[in-house]
């Protein structure tokens, strides 16, 4: 079981006592056992365990699996099936001094639809320390459906170049990442925190992306573009880049907050894309370091806070006059009537 | 309707793309104009067409 001051960040049921176990779901007899589906079962992970191994079937706490690829192997399609991944304290503020230290050092690939990869992080943190293994590793690759990924603190202990925190990749008939759910994750130093490769439908949703080499939420472009993603309540801090979705149509950019920007939103070449009430704070003297669509068409920009004059340095910032509209979007003096040149 | 014919917003020219072995945007935007228009039936109208929603790559 959880410790006193740990809190699910998503709604787990608890068995009763007297619920029967389900014929062929090991674990869901056990009073201490927790599922969220009828059907579903919680597989454990905490490598930071004396008796982790992946030899077991991971539904009992007391009995946990040592890594997220071996828990995979124990999913099935569409089940309710939820890997639950215990607390560590890897982080690079950290004492090294503390017990559970271990963090989750993998590289998975997700080919299961319908799974749940939960961390389960106490309250105050930035969640579950995951770190890359290599240089050019990838923390999770998704290629399958309806995956959801939440609770983790993805960054780069080992100073690896070109490394990611999550990829979702459709390409069918091979691929099939898609619809995938990335919510209250945190991913500092990596080149990349999310990549999205003609994966559409994603919601990508209260993260912190802090001190991202590359860029935080891009379009690798190997099979195509990402559209129809919903990015919304994120926060960038300090990134070489935040969003950049080249050619990515049908997107909804909302309510998120870019601090200290060097390109906060760039969709080049997009079309139909929304991007509404966002804050965005960097060098007013900047060149298309705000909001850059140049190329598209047909965009709404609007109601964003831009930490700009208006005139020359709204018009240096963002980009371009044949982009779509640009409405009552806010600059420290006053709201441009016109969209920027 | 397959991902391509809505990028495409036409269901015919995307079959006939992916039945020459172009099933991604990527795939298309990579390609050269002589290898598209080496494909039945894609003359200079539709490589312009199909240009306007992919166009040529680096």
């Amino acid at each position: 079981m959880p410790a006193s001051n740990v809190m699910w960040p998503v709604p787990l049921q608890r068995l009763t006592p007297w619920y029967p176990g389900q014929f062929g779901v090991p674990g869901t007899d056990s009073d201490r056992g927790l599922r969220q589906d009828s059907n579903g079962k919680i597989i454990w992970v905490d490598p930071n365990h004396a008796d982790a191994h992946d030899g077991k079937d991971g539904t009992n706490p007391d009995s946990p699996m040592a890594t997220v690829a071996g828990a995979l192997t124990k999913c099935s399609a569409y089940s309710g099936d939820v890997i639950v991944v215990a607390h560590n304290g890897f982080w690079t503020y950290g004492n090294p001094a503390e017990a559970r230290y271990l963090p989750i050092q993998e590289s998975v690939i997700v080919t299961v639809p319908g799974v749940r990869i939960v961390g389960l992080a106490p309250p105050a943190s930035l969640g579950v320390p995951w770190v890359p293994t290599a240089n050019s590793a990838t923390c999770i690759t998704v290629r399958a459906l309806d995956v959801l990924i939440e609770g983790f603190c993805f960054w780069n202990a080992g100073a690896y170049i070109t490394t990611t925190g999550i990829l979702a990749e459709w390409n069918a008939p091979t691929y099939y990442g898609e619809n995938v759910v990335i919510r209250n994750n945190f991913f500092y130093g990596l080149a990349y925190g999310i990549q999205v490769d003609y994966s559409w439908n994603n919601f990508i949703e209260h993260n912190s992306f802090q001190g991202i080499t590359t860029a935080a939420i891009h379009n690798p472009s190997v099979y195509g573009d990402p559209d129809y993603l919903t990015i919304r309540d994120n926060m960038f801090t300090s990134n070489a880049a935040d969003i950049n979705l080249p050619d990515t149509d049908h997107c909804l950019i909302e309510n998120n907050r870019f601090l200290d920007v060097t390109a906060a939103i760039v969709v080049l070449a997009g079309d139909q894309n929304t991007i509404h009430a966002n804050a965005i704070q960097g060098n007013p003297a900047g060149t298309n370091n705000y909001i850059n669509l140049t190329g598209g068409g047909n965009n709404l920009v609007s109601d964003n806070w831009l930490a700009c004059a208006n005139g020359a340095e709204y018009n240096l910032t963002c980009s371009d006059s044949t982009s779509g509209s640009w409405v009552s979007n806010h600059t420290t003096t006053g709201d441009p009537i016109l969209p920027p040149t | 309707m397959n991902k391509l014919a809505i990028k495409l917003e036409d269901e015919e020219l995307a079959a006939k793309l992916q039945a020459a072995g172009f099933n991604n945007p990527s795939q298309i935007r990579d390609a050269s104009d002589k290898e598209l228009k080496a494909i039945d039936s894609i003359g200079s109208a539709t490589l312009r067409a199909i240009r306007a929603k992919f166009p040529k790559r680096g």
